[in-house]
């Protein structure tokens, strides 16, 4: 009974790279605004319709946020995704220290995996450009390579 | 299996400097891909992490309390998967056909689903999954890092002996192929 050998494992895709290596992200706090960058790696896509946006505690509906490539995806049909470096915004009237939280949900192509929900934070005060969020760990010199080629 | 990126994977390229750039990212890659392989099997493995896991109860689709020794003694191939996770989805056919296939030779499958009760509820139903589904806190996503799945995704999967030794540890899809083997 059961299983008689050791698995050799056949030629399988490239290891998943950190969630903040395949979607860094920088928030800037402009005139009335938050706007959050994401550099989407190649290989890798975001879900447009799985954003969400929090600014001192208080969840913010009004996101804009640019059309996506649709993918025909085999489980989910026709989704609007993110394969590109992309920019989210929502208008704001704070006009002092904002703590803006962003969730937001990935795959990767090349892995064939995805990432779970992630929520990053950024400590904003007005006219900051820029800022990486608080829990992303400085990037590799691998990392900085690869967002440079990818730019 | 280190190979973070392939030249292929990149965009197009459109301009001669990116060209050099990718053609040395490539170049590396696969380097490293044939050098490390074995090191990407076992990066960040803390031996017998899974004894925790194997000792774990977790929440079935029934409600009831269901602690994973009850699979001691099969061979068990336990996935981590959710329903926001395409390619978790894509996999499990091939797991529901596994389980038909090799049960009466001591396969069990156990699907442990980080994700809520509902959309679970119904794809379970929708593809007549024929082996157990739990449910396991978010929490349990940082517990696999030091299992094998550094990056906490989806889909993951552990095969493990009937001597509770792990025999496999797959970060991504798992082919029925794959489990054949198992058998031949």
């Amino acid at each position: 009974m059961g299983a008689t050998m050791a698995l050799a494992a056949p030629t399988q895709p490239p290891a998943p790279l950190p969630v903040d290596e395949a979607f860094s992200a920088v928030a800037s706090m402009e005139s009335g605004k938050f706007v959050v960058k994401f550099d989407v790696l190649p290989g890798h896509y975001l879900y447009r319709d799985r954003f969400e946006l929090q600014v001192n505690g208080q969840p913010v509906t009004a996101i804009t946020l640019p059309k996506g490539k649709t993918k025909n995806d085999p489980t989910f049909g026709r989704v609007e995704v993110y394969e590109q470096p992309m920019v989210l915004s929502a208008a704001t009237r704070v006009t002092g220290a904002a703590t803006v939280k962003v969730t937001f949900q990935g795959c990767s192509e090349v892995a064939g995996v995805c990432y779970p929900p992630t929520q990053r934070t950024f400590a904003l005060m007005p006219g900051a450009k820029e800022v990486r969020p608080n829990e992303a760990a400085p990037l590799s010199l691998g990392a900085q390579f690869r967002k440079q080629v990818s730019q | 299996m280190t190979a973070q990126f392939s030249a292929g994977a990149l965009a197009p390229v459109s301009k001669g400097k990116r060209t050099l750039m990718l053609g040395a990212a490539g170049l590396a890659a696969c380097a490293a891909g044939a050098l490390g392989g074995h090191w990407w099997l076992t990066r960040g493995v803390v031996a017998g992490e899974e004894a925790k896991l194997l000792a774990a109860s977790f929440e079935g689709l029934d409600g009831k309390t269901m602690p994973m020794t009850t699979w001691q003694g099969k061979t068990l191939v336990i996935n981590f998967w959710a329903t926001w996770c395409g390619p978790c989805r894509e996999e499990m056919p091939d797991f529901v056909k596994a389980q038909t296939e090799f049960s009466a030779k001591g396969l069990q499958f156990v699907g442990i689903a980080v994700d809520r009760r509902a959309p679970v509820e119904k794809f379970a139903k929708e593809l007549a999954i024929n082996y157990p589904i739990l449910f396991a806190d978010v929490s349990w996503l940082d517990e696999l890092k030091t299992m094998g799945n550094p990056q906490s995704v989806l889909p993951f999967s552990l095969v493990v002996s009937p001597k509770n030794e792990v025999m496999l540890r797959r970060v991504g899809k798992l082919k029925y192929s794959e489990i054949a083997a198992m058998f031949a």
